[in-house]
């Protein structure tokens, strides 16, 4: 069951993953971020991450995909004549670097994590992984300091994105 | 067949490559940053499948300032193309080559 769930969701997020980067239309291409980011948030759950998880659809797929919303309704972005507007040097150069950086993860990931006895998961037997009590006491205790930097960071970007969209008078 | 340590790497780093060919292939400032978040994500799917092997929740909580620094990212970025849509009226990255008008 947990097999057939992994395909589904990889499946499901790989190609909507694709469809994000070759859509004409922007409008579509936001539809489907948020078709991957769900199936990302159900790999979250099938890795017993119930947090992240749900983090991933109120924060991720409620509110950043809303943003890119509304920005792409606000400037009314048309949907383009072509997808790709490079020339065939420039898509070949890039198709190579993202083959040589795919090569390169999947080597990295596959084959080097051999030595970390990768058939076993470790955390199997332990029911208080992903919930909000073991994440949260980790967050308050150990991390809290990064923690209230963090809200400081989101304080500078609201600042930020207004003052920057702010008409000057 | 067991669903192991590997096939989530796989599946983050393809997640990850197809995040930058949209930054590298597309033209529209938006889709670029669409990709900048799948590659957001592949970390993101990464850092739970090793907190997930490992047992520990670092993972998940380097994830949640992932994803803070996310929402802060996308805020700023989708400002500043509001402001270059100002001026340039143009969502093409090509266009917006002069940091001034």
């Amino acid at each position: 069951m947990t097999t057939i769930l992994f395909v589904l969701g990889s499946l499901t997020a790989i190609v909507s993953a694709m469809f994000v980067v070759t859509r004409r239309n922007p409008v579509h291409s936001v539809l489907s971020l948020i078709v991957c980011l769900l199936s990302v948030a159900l790999l979250f759950l099938l890795l017993g991450a119930q947090f992240i998880a749900a983090l991933q659809v109120i924060v991720y797929a409620g509110a950043i995909v809303v943003l890119f919303l509304f920005v792409v309704m606000l400037l009314n972005v048309r949907e383009e004549d072509r997808v790709f507007h490079s020339s065939v040097s420039q898509k070949l150069s890039a198709l190579a670097l993202v083959l040589v950086i795919l090569v390169e993860v999947l080597l990295v990931a596959v084959a080097g994590v051999a030595w970390l006895r990768k058939e076993e998961w470790l955390a199997t037997g332990r029911l208080s992984f992903g919930t909000v009590q073991s994440v949260g006491r980790e967050l308050f205790a150990r991390y809290l300091f990064q923690f209230e930097v963090a809200s400081v960071l989101l304080l500078v970007a609201i600042v930020g994105a207004v003052a920057l969209v702010k008409k000057k008078q | 067949m067991p669903v192991t340590v590997s096939h989530y790497m796989a599946v983050s780093a393809l997640l990850f490559a197809i995040g930058v060919a949209g930054v590298l292939l597309r033209r529209n400032i938006l889709v670029v940053l669409m990709s900048i978040e799948l590659m957001l994500n592949a970390a993101n799917l990464a850092f739970v499948t090793f907190a997930r092997m490992l047992g520990g929740v670092e993972g998940q909580v380097i994830v949640l300032f992932v994803m803070a620094v996310a929402a802060a990212e996308v805020a700023v970025g989708l400002a500043i193309v509001l402001i270059v849509f100002r001026t340039r009226e143009t969502t093409n990255v090509d266009e917006m080559n002069l940091m001034k008008w």
